[in-house]
């Protein structure tokens, strides 16, 4: 049969997915180590779905002493390669805050209804070992307050022994984890973070699935909820 | 007075009857019209019917087209949509003839429903319906116990309406269908669709799924019959050469009210009936129209100087995603109408109606003018062969076109000016 030719529209309305990873000096050896594997293991996971396969698009931000973005903006994730990681320095989780904003700002595009598509809510997992050492809640505020205004989710994930629930409380918009630091629990982590990408994925990808409240899935054991 | 009048497209749903892949055709006057609705992968992937439903109706000169989208996180939003387009397409005729509070009747014909794909020396039948009348009782009641592949109609035919559909048979335990299937052989169902030139082999690979899988149903019906009894109807009825705006809220309120009726019947609540609803009534002869919408979705129009525009904007509650629709509280607040008499259609030379599934791919930069781009192609391709092939491509094209995180369900009906 001879197909139609008819022209079809490029745009589409991607899931945005932020990985903010801490690389400060505490995550050198081991930690860091596993770290680069999750993320090798949620680009695997992921890629293999086929909702997320098409919607998922992944920013990376790093941070130490300071913050970037090591992905050129959101990429989708059949062409993202994850990135090589090493660890030194301090924490400046207030300066990735920064650098998500402007990314969020930038690269995630709002709906304008007959005009753009838009994209869907953020999803935004913040993975860290320790405490800020910058200021951070002004980024945080600057986050909810920002221009284009759309709503996201940011979940904390504390490692190790020296963190604040507190302050992960405190940064999140969304639940808030801990875990220790073995490589057990990093893949586990990771393995979430992947499952709750795919579900996210599936729902939005879901005719009329919209914006609807979006529950993840329940972590393993080895990440614990902290109220 | 009642009017009489001919349907194609969807049925009111019955427990599992819903289609996967349905394609229908026909004309009035100097109009012709092709509509297909194809399941898209979300569904497919989930092993769930589809949720979208087209109906085209003609009364008289009026032709009235109706397009639904179920929402997808209610089960049993196919009964919703498919109820909506029946009697949307309903209701606008009888205010475009102004019979009051009647359903417009079927089209009389006799049903042979165990009648196999004839062998290729029997004649070609007469009209033939397998598709049951609008009923409120059977929505519970079990897949039929039939499955009926009629040879579809000739050139010859020129004033048929015809409406066909392809449906999966999803699992062993549908035994019925697996038993009817028997009836009908792999080659059988190839020869029916050799009018329409689909290519079911082709077809079945790009869908993943055997032929031996597959259950096929055809309705056709000569409209020449429909026309001469209304003809005599419309003489005695008051026929406006124009609907107003307040008469499409009309249809659209009886049109709810009826929903609501059809929910309690059948024992769901109206949020299980969740749908999106849009319609056009169109007076073939003057080329006046009127057309509403509630929901996502587009109603567009095409122009030979190059113009494509929206019919109509329903309002939205504003998050990307997010949509109102027929069978929430507040719905009159998000219907849009408008009447288009005939100094103010003129020109406009094809109608699109389409659920959000085609109208998320071909409204939304970038290219910048895509809109206008896809609406010209879609004008050129309807016009480039005759009917029943034209339906086939339209379904082809619907089930098959690729595009990134396109998921839904995928409804177009295109009315057109020779």
């Amino acid at each position: 049969m001879v197909q139609m030719d008819i022209a079809l529209g490029e745009g589409i309305r991607r899931l945005p997915v932020y990985l903010l990873l801490d690389c400060s000096g505490s995550m050198q050896g081991a930690p860091i180590e596993a770290v680069r594997r999750g993320v090798e293991l949620f680009v695997q996971e992921v890629q293999n779905d086929p909702f997320a396969r098409e919607t998922v698009h992944v920013g990376v931000i790093t941070f130490d002493s300071d913050a970037r973005m090591v992905t050129a903006g959101l990429v989708p994730i059949d062409q993202f390669q994850p990135p090589s990681l090493s660890a030194s320095g301090s924490t400046s989780l207030g300066k990735a805050l920064r650098v998500l904003r402007e990314s969020l700002d930038r690269d995630v595009r709002p709906a304008i209804p007959g005009k753009e598509k838009g994209d869907w809510k953020p999803l935004v997992f913040i993975l860290t070992d320790g405490e800020p050492t910058d200021e951070w809640q002004t980024p945080r505020q600057e986050l909810l307050d920002r221009q284009n205004r759309k709503a996201l989710t940011v979940i904390t994930v504390g490692c190790g022994p020296y963190i604040n629930e507190q302050n992960l409380k405190a940064i999140a918009i969304g639940p808030s984890f801990r875990m220790d630091d073995s490589e057990a629990s990093f893949r586990a982590f990771f393995q979430w973070v992947s499952q709750s990408v795919k579900a996210v994925s599936k729902a939005v990808s879901q005719p009329g699935g919209g914006e609807q409240a979006m529950s993840l899935p329940q972590p393993p054991p080895v990440i614990q909820y902290v109220p | 007075m009642r009017g009489q009048g001919v349907v194609v497209g969807d049925p009111i749903a019955h427990h599992r009857s819903h289609a996967d892949w349905r394609a229908a055709y026909g004309r009035l006057g100097k109009y012709r019209f092709v509509g297909a609705s194809a399941i898209g992968k979300w569904h497919r992937h989930e092993g769930r019917p589809r949720d979208d439903a087209f109906a085209v109706r003609a009364a008289g000169v009026w032709l009235a087209v109706a397009v639904s989208d179920g929402v997808g996180s209610c089960p049993s939003s196919r009964y919703g949509s498919s109820f909506a387009v029946q009697t949307l397409s309903e209701h606008l005729l009888q205010e475009a003839l102004r019979i009051s509070s009647q359903e417009l009747p079927q089209m009389d014909v006799s049903s042979r429903p165990e009648e196999a794909c004839a062998q290729e020396e029997s004649p070609p039948p007469e009209a033939v319906s397998t598709m049951e009348p609008p009923s409120t009782k059977s929505s519970r009641e079990p897949f039929p116990s039939f499955s009926c592949v009629v040879t579809p109609p000739t050139d010859e035919q020129a004033n048929a309406w015809v409406t066909w559909d392809l449906s999966l048979v999803r699992n062993e335990s549908e035994g019925v269908a697996t038993d009817a299937l028997q009836l009908v052989s792999e080659e059988a169902v190839r020869r029916a669709f050799q009018h329409t030139r689909l290519d079911l082999e082709e077809f079945a690979e790009k869908q993943e799924f055997s032929l031996q899988d597959l259950r096929v149903t055809w309705s056709v019906y000569d409209l020449s019959l429909v026309r001469n009894e209304s003809e005599g109807v419309a003489t005695d009825a008051l026929q406006l050469s124009s609907v107003s705006e307040e008469a499409v809220r009309r249809a659209f309120r009886h049109t709810r009210h009826d929903l609501e009726k059809f929910a309690k019947e059948q024992g769901f609540s109206l949020r299980d009936l969740h749908c999106t609803l849009l319609g056009l009534v169109l007076n073939t002869e003057t080329g006046a129209f009127a057309v509403g919408q509630i929901g996502d979705g587009v109603i567009a129009a095409w122009h030979p100087d190059h113009k494509a525009c929206f019919l109509v904007e329903a309002p939205t509650p504003g998050e990307a995603g997010q949509t109102y629709v027929l069978t929430q509280s507040r719905w009159e607040e998000y219907l849009a109408v408008k009447a288009y008499p005939s100094e103010e259609a003129e020109g406009w030379t094809t109608f699109y109606l389409m659920t959000d599934g085609v109208a998320d791919d071909c409204i939304y930069p970038p290219p910048e003018g895509i809109f206008e781009r896809w609406a010209q192609d879609v004008d050129r391709e309807v016009r480039k062969e005759d009917l029943p092939q034209t339906a086939s491509r339209l379904l082809y094209w619907l089930a098959t076109y690729e595009r990134r995180g396109s998921w839904d369900d995928r409804t177009l009906v295109v009315v057109f000016r020779e």
